[in-house]
């Protein structure tokens, strides 16, 4: 019983952690917490602030109450619950309350100026510091990489509604169907394969080696219906593959998208 | 283009705020602004959606089926909306452009600082491993014109249903909007919702500003405008968000760059305005149709994300203990306990098909 409230609790803070890496912004949070806390003029709101971070804090770390919500949403996503921790919300409020303590406009303006620096040192600023947004390539805004292999494949198709079932490399088989869920893929993320006991297995393994063995992974890929494939540039590839009626329809950076010529539907 | 456009406003702007109107003027809220009846629109959207797509994903009705009842739903909500409070609507957006010039400096700054945000997500590109399921199941339904009998990684035919994703289904009603806008899911989701859903999520923070800054909180305090002090609020949250970026998990994180998936705008949209409806409902016992819309809001977290279905309970239950059980306020209790039927209700669907393996 200790263990398992400990594990519980243990499983808590560490969530905790993660959710804050290497942020500080729980520290401003604190600090806002206390002046609603302790200033006067605080009180009308005070309970909304005070009492729901507290209780808030309390049912996250309380062990039979974060076992009840793990067995309910799964351990591997009980950070979520710190998406009702109304972070933003505190420190904004008390921001605005302490601006308007400020009686000068040069203060107020140093005060607005302050307060972002404060927050960009706390934390990371999303335009400049590991920025996550690139330039677009398209309005879908899917890499190109994966677009040019779907408008490859889709030239050529005998017909719009000629079956298509691609075994892309890794790095391109999430964006394929989200582009275009036309084309059929051997395998998807997260381990979902096409048929797995009848060689998807074994296409997945092989696409990911260097060298590859080119009859049994044909012979596999023809078993499945596998009749597109998409394989990174090297030695004698073409050639290879070429023995097999695999003829080669584009290129898309360092891949070479190869068509079964032998393919019938 | 410009049809696109178009199609934008009306599904976007037009149609969630004469839904909220709807709602709204059945109860003569009156005191509610244009971000009130947005919002309110779009949680009577998510509802409806969620209440039909249910049981036609598991009755495998035809997505096309589905685009067609939400379309005709949709519009009957926004015509009697228009019948019951167009007067009052058109008078607030005639108010909103008529003062377009006579607002507080904060105001301006904030209207710029959200735009900024939302430009990112038009004119940028972020990738996101996830959209691998939640974008493809909707390429996939309208691909198949089917709802979730299709393995959106590899397109192979599923025999049962993935009940976790399936008793959610935003990607659905994301793959209706690209419908009707004549759009590829994806473009919607990554430069058309992403954008409109900060914008939304905004909006929901001017409402909790107004709730924050109200006069009655302000009394006896030095006489500072109370837009002046919502458009800072604003102003200051943008900047949290905006340096938020130390962890891909937080609210600001998941509003700035993954917001068009269902997980996200539960976090950045639907949790705060859960937080700031059940704070409402406490300061404003006597408003009529609370009730109302705090259902409507579970039942849009519902659809939103599996979590939707679980964590505004835990909410609604701290809110419970907060402003019912610790200021003896029975009638709080009941409103919140009617708030998580919904999740009760899906709840048990999903316990009772997962125990029978119907699928």
């Amino acid at each position: 019983m200790t263990d398992l409230m400990m594990n519980q609790l243990n499983m808590s803070v560490s969530w905790l952690r993660d959710f804050n890496d290497e942020g500080l912004h729980f520290i401003l949070m604190f600090l806002a917490l206390i002046y609603i806390l302790i200033s006067k003029k605080e009180k009308y709101h005070r309970r909304l602030f005070i009492g729901y971070s507290l209780i808030f804090t309390l049912v996250y770390f309380c062990p039979v109450t974060s076992w009840v919500i793990t067995r309910a949403v799964g351990e591997l996503v009980y950070w979520r619950m710190l998406w009702m921790m109304p972070l933003p919300i505190i420190i904004a409020y008390a921001a605005v309350k302490i601006w308007c303590r400020m009686k000068k406009k040069w203060q107020r303006a140093v005060s607005i100026a302050g307060f972002f620096t404060v927050l960009v040192m706390l934390g990371q600023f999303i335009y400049l510091d590991g920025c996550p947004y690139e330039k677009r390539t398209n309005w879908e805004k899917i890499p190109e990489s994966p677009v040019a292999i779907c408008n490859i494949i889709n030239a050529n198709r005998g017909s719009e509604d000629e079956w298509v079932l691609l075994a892309a490399p890794e790095d391109m088989v999430p964006y394929i169907r989200v582009y275009d869920a036309g084309i059929h893929q051997v395998y998807g993320r997260k381990g979902d394969y096409w048929m797995p006991g009848k060689g998807g297995n074994y296409i997945v393994k092989a696409l990911k080696n260097e060298v590859l063995d080119y009859e049994t992974l044909i012979a596999k890929c023809r078993r499945i219906n596998c009749n597109y494939i998409v394989l990174p540039d090297g030695a004698s590839r073409v050639e290879n593959m070429q023995t097999y009626h695999f003829e080669v329809i584009g290129r898309v950076g360092s891949y070479i998208i190869f068509k079964d010529m032998d393919w019938v539907e | 283009m410009w049809k696109m456009i178009i199609g934008i406003i009306l599904w976007f702007g037009v149609v969630p705020s004469l839904a909220g109107t709807l709602v709204l003027s059945f109860w003569k809220r009156h005191d509610d602004r244009l971000a009130e009846c947005i919002i309110t629109g779009y949680l009577l959207m998510f509802a409806i959606c969620q209440i039909i797509a249910i049981p036609m994903i598991f009755l495998e009705i035809h997505f096309s089926t589905f685009c067609r009842i939400l379309a005709a739903i949709y519009m009957i909500t926004s015509i009697l909306g228009f019948l019951k409070g167009g007067k009052w609507f058109v008078g607030m957006i005639w108010e909103l452009f008529r003062n377009l010039t006579h607002h507080a400096w904060t105001v301006y700054a904030a209207v710029a600082a959200v735009l900024v945000q939302a430009y990112y997500y038009v004119q940028y590109m972020v990738t996101n491993l996830d959209d691998a399921y939640y974008v493809a199941v909707a390429t996939t339904a309208i691909e198949t014109d089917t709802m979730y009998r299709f393995s959106p990684y590899t397109g192979r035919a599923v025999t049962g249903f993935n009940l976790r994703y399936c008793l959610s289904p935003f990607s659905m009603l994301q793959a209706f909007f690209s419908q009707c806008l004549g759009v590829h899911p994806s473009t919607l989701d990554h430069t058309i919702m992403a954008p409109v859903m900060v914008i939304v999520a905004y909006f929901v923070y001017i409402s909790m500003g107004r709730l924050l800054f109200s006069e009655k909180s302000m009394a006896g305090e030095k006489k500072e405008s109370r837009e002046k002090m919502i458009g800072l609020f604003l102003v200051f949250l943008s900047m949290v968000h905006v340096t938020s970026y130390y962890c891909m998990r937080n609210q600001g994180s998941v509003l700035l760059v993954r917001i068009w998936q269902g997980k996200a705008t539960l976090a950045a949209v639907l949790i705060p305005f859960l937080f700031y409806h059940c704070y409402r409902m406490a300061q404003k016992p006597w408003e009529k149709g609370n009730t109302v819309i705090l259902v409507m809001a579970a039942f849009a977290c519902c659809l939103v994300s599996s979590m939707g279905i679980v964590l505004p309970m835990v909410m609604m239950g701290i809110f419970a203990l907060l402003f019912g059980v610790f200021q003896k306020n029975g009638r709080y209790v009941a409103k919140m306990a009617a708030g998580c039927v919904p999740g009760i209700l899906y709840g048990i669907l999903y316990v009772a098909l997962k125990a029978l393996k119907l699928w």
